[in-house]
């Protein structure tokens, strides 16, 4: 008897016989037999274990996605660093509005007959609960306090290990928009003293930060 | 983290998330590639290889399949175009694998070594058909648009892969077999 060859054998792992292959394989156990041990053959394949990687690929990987700039660098280090950053900046605009309006205070309170406050003025604002004198120097104690805990906050916050410009656009961004407040509200009252002092100190500051500016850039 | 949430932070650049997804795929990723490669040290390029396109192609990754699909793809052709442009392999010594194979379904230690020599014996044409269609479950269809035949050249290919194995691992049959095989070639 002739058999099947094992190429056919194999075709039939899982395709259907034709008439004559069913045939054959009825009445030949040689040819059922390898069949089925084809079958085996074929389902141990599919069982094959995976053949794992010895530690180490990442290393490699790592620096080849590195070298195209498909990697960054840890994205927490990162973000944390961005996070820092930004929170600098807005401590430094909250510690220059602090500084000024602060300070401003402060030196209408240290000076009052040198302008006298009007109804309405920024000492009356700042001190509007004050109703005796001791209140009044306690709310200036605080205020000049206020002063100094932001010029301190201020300093280490512009601070700079190297030789970085002592101020920085964000800071100069805040001294311009307190600026431009203030003209606003001199335009309303331009006979306040108050706003008047606090916008000379203000656009002297801004003038100051922007003059550092330049002067940094310079070196660089 | 979600797969999809790591995939989109991984397609940013997330160093952290390319790092999870790799160690979560990377041994499916090796051990298909392992078999296209034949060999240990070229199947690390081609595992290499794999992730790079990976990575570049994650911002286009819509997940309209499964990504571990997409991915298995993906390093099925980088292992075949890896294997055709370096084609260098010759008839060689099959040194044993560095690998270490995981725990084999088959419970049979000796029957996945003797399975594993055989399927590196084969010729080139034969073997990566037998791979991707009894090993890594393709269809004749797949097999065709990944490796550029017809479905019917995969199942020619298949079914003489097949003897071939079995022709090696050991036939019941008589020698008229084995003359018959001598007469076969990619």
């Amino acid at each position: 008897m002739e058999h099947l060859s094992l190429e056919a054998l194999a075709r039939l792992v899982d395709e259907t016989p034709f008439r004559s292959e069913r045939q054959h394989l009825a009445r030949c156990q040689a040819c059922s037999q390898e069949l089925e041990l084809l079958r085996e053959q074929t389902e141990a394949l599919g069982s094959l274990p995976d053949l794992r990687p010895a530690p180490g690929g990442w290393s490699a990987l790592e620096a080849r996605l590195e070298s195209e700039g498909l990697l960054l660098r840890s994205n927490s280090a990162a973000a944390g660093i961005r996070l820092i950053e930004r929170r600098r900046g807005w401590m430094q605009v909250a510690a220059a509005l602090v500084l000024f309006v602060a300070g401003g205070l402060s030196g209408a309170a240290l000076a009052p007959a040198r302008s006298a406050p009007e109804a309405g003025s920024g000492v009356e604002i700042a001190a509007s609960e004050a109703a005796t004198p001791e209140e009044a120097a306690e709310a200036l104690r605080l205020a000049a306090q206020q002063y100094d805990d932001a010029e301190l906050r201020y300093r280490v916050l512009t601070r700079s290990p190297e030789a970085e410009p002592p101020m920085d656009v964000g800071h100069f961004a805040a001294l311009e928009t307190l600026v431009a407040a203030l003209q606003a509200a001199i335009r309303e009252a331009p006979g306040d003293p108050y706003l008047n002092g606090f916008l000379v100190s203000a656009v002297a500051e801004r003038d100051a930060a922007l003059n550092s500016f330049f002067a940094s850039a310079d070196r660089y | 983290m979600t797969e999809s949430q790591l995939i989109r932070r991984a397609s940013e650049g997330d160093a952290r998330a390319v790092r999870s997804l790799y160690d979560r795929y990377n041994p499916r990723v090796y051990a298909v590639v392992r078999r296209i490669a034949g060999d240990d040290q070229t199947a690390q390029d081609y595992a290499q290889e794999t992730w790079l396109r990976v990575i570049r192609a994650l911002p286009r990754f819509r997940g309209e399949s499964k990504f571990s699909t997409w991915l298995h793809r993906i390093a099925v052709n980088a292992a075949l175009q890896a294997r055709r442009r370096d084609n260098t392999r010759q008839d060689r010594e099959v040194p044993m694998p560095d690998t270490i194979a995981a725990r084999s379904t088959t419970g049979d230690p000796l029957l996945t070594q003797r399975l594993e020599e055989a399927l590196d014996r084969l010729p080139e044409g034969m073997r990566r058909v037998l791979i991707l269609h009894d090993v890594e479950g393709y269809t004749h269809q797949d097999i065709g648009e990944l490796i550029g035949v017809a479905p019917g050249t995969s199942k020619s290919q298949l079914s003489k892969a097949r003897a071939k194995m079995r022709q090696w691992m050991g036939s019941i049959h008589d020698s008229h077999y084995e003359q018959e095989q001598e007469a076969w070639s990619i």
